[in-house]
């Protein structure tokens, strides 16, 4: 059994923690609820959304694979539509943008022209059968974990369950082939402040 | 009309010949591997010189090469350098200058006729390619900090190659035919 309270912080660390579990007990933990701030574990029915800032993440319109990389680093953070409405996704996304800009402006680093460009959506359930391996050996590759924060008990990460280049490659084009199926553009009821 | 027995022996053989063509190129699908199978190629098989057919020199020569589209796609991995760390957040990292020249190497060696790739770079500081064809087949090209390649590829039919320890040039890639066949089978059609 996957105890909660031993678990490293959300991130990096959290990311190869998870990777180091065997299916078996990756299974057990995403069926918990890994954050004090969570409203539940995530279930297969979930849609969650991801929110897009990153103006070199673009070409031609559309997302790049690029974008995606973070699910086999620090986990890719979504916001669970079961938790928030699309809007709040956005205006939250677009509060911790500013709030990045701040730092950054007080540490006198360069300001990247990061904004809020686009949203898509993932159904869990799509997430979770994504897979590695043939046959009877292929086995569940892709994990979402509740990991709310206190200013957003929305907050989940999307991670890649295995390691190694060869099946981050792979899934991070899956992740990216099912992104770019449901993009979304600003809504018309957000407004940019 | 009565129908002259030349006609009634070449028009069946002709048939038959159309009726069971297939691309010279079909049977180099095959080569593509499951990830499960994946192919990891050492720093030395990796950076092995591949000797192309005499075919695809012949239609690569013949081919021209959008300069402007070059030029933008240079300055846009030229631009790579340009970031600091942090550029997307905390944990984001710069390419390094490695990855940069490795990056416009291989731009380069893209042979006339090849599509061109969208750049893209990542969180990690790696400096990438990559190809979403209309035809569901897809490949990318990614360097590290020290300037190491490594590809990724995937046919319509799902089958997945990995390759890793790769020098940035794209004719010692490894089985450049199947990325021809995967990328640009007109090349392959013509050249047949």
């Amino acid at each position: 059994m996957v105890l909660s309270q031993q678990l490293p912080p959300f991130g990096l660390a959290f990311v190869q923690y998870v990777q180091s579990l065997t299916p078996e007990q990756q299974r057990e933990l995403e069926a918990q609820r890994v954050s004090p701030h969570s409203p539940g574990p995530v279930q297969d029915a979930e849609v969650v959304v991801r929110a897009i800032d990153q103006p070199l993440h673009f070409a031609d319109g559309e997302f790049t694979p690029a974008a995606f990389t973070d699910c086999a680093s620090v986990g890719l953070s979504v916001d669970r539509l079961a938790h928030c409405t699309v809007e709040q996704a956005w205006r939250g996304a677009e509060a911790r943008l500013r709030a990045w800009h701040s730092n950054r402006a007080a540490a006198g680093k360069e300001q990247t022209q990061r904004q809020v460009i686009a949203l898509t959506a993932f159904a869990v359930e799509e997430l979770r059968a994504m897979r590695v391996g043939l046959n009877s050996n292929s086995r569940q590759a892709m994990g979402v974990f509740d990991t709310a924060k206190v200013d957003n008990v929305a907050h989940a990460d999307v991670l890649m369950l295995v390691a190694g280049k060869p099946a981050e490659r792979s899934l991070r084009r899956s992740v990216y082939a099912a992104a770019k199926r449901d993009i979304r553009f600003k809504p018309t009821s957000c407004s940019s402040g | 009309m009565p129908i002259d027995p030349l006609t009634l022996l070449v028009l069946p053989t002709m048939v038959g010949l159309l009726a069971t063509a297939r691309p010279q190129f079909e049977h180099m699908e095959q080569k593509y591997l499951p990830l499960t199978r994946t192919q990891f190629i050492g720093p030395d098989e990796g950076l092995m010189m591949r000797t192309p057919a005499q075919t695809e020199i012949k239609i690569l020569d013949g081919a021209g090469r959008p300069d402007d589209l070059l030029t933008s796609l240079r300055a846009a991995i030229e631009g790579y350098g340009d970031l600091q760390d942090g550029w997307n957040g905390d944990d984001s990292r710069t390419p390094t200058p490695a990855a940069i020249a490795a990056a416009q190497a291989f731009l380069l060696s893209i042979p006339p006729g090849m599509p061109f790739p969208k750049p893209m770079v990542t969180s990690t500081g790696a400096t990438e390619f990559f190809w979403d064809m209309h035809t569901g087949a897809y490949a990318d090209m990614s360097f590290d900090a020290d300037g190491i390649g490594s590809l990724f590829t995937r046919s319509p039919k799902g089958e997945e190659f990995f390759a890793d320890g790769l020098a940035p040039d794209f004719a010692r890639l490894p089985d450049v035919d199947a990325l021809y066949t995967l990328l640009a089978p007109h090349l392959m059609q013509q050249a047949a």
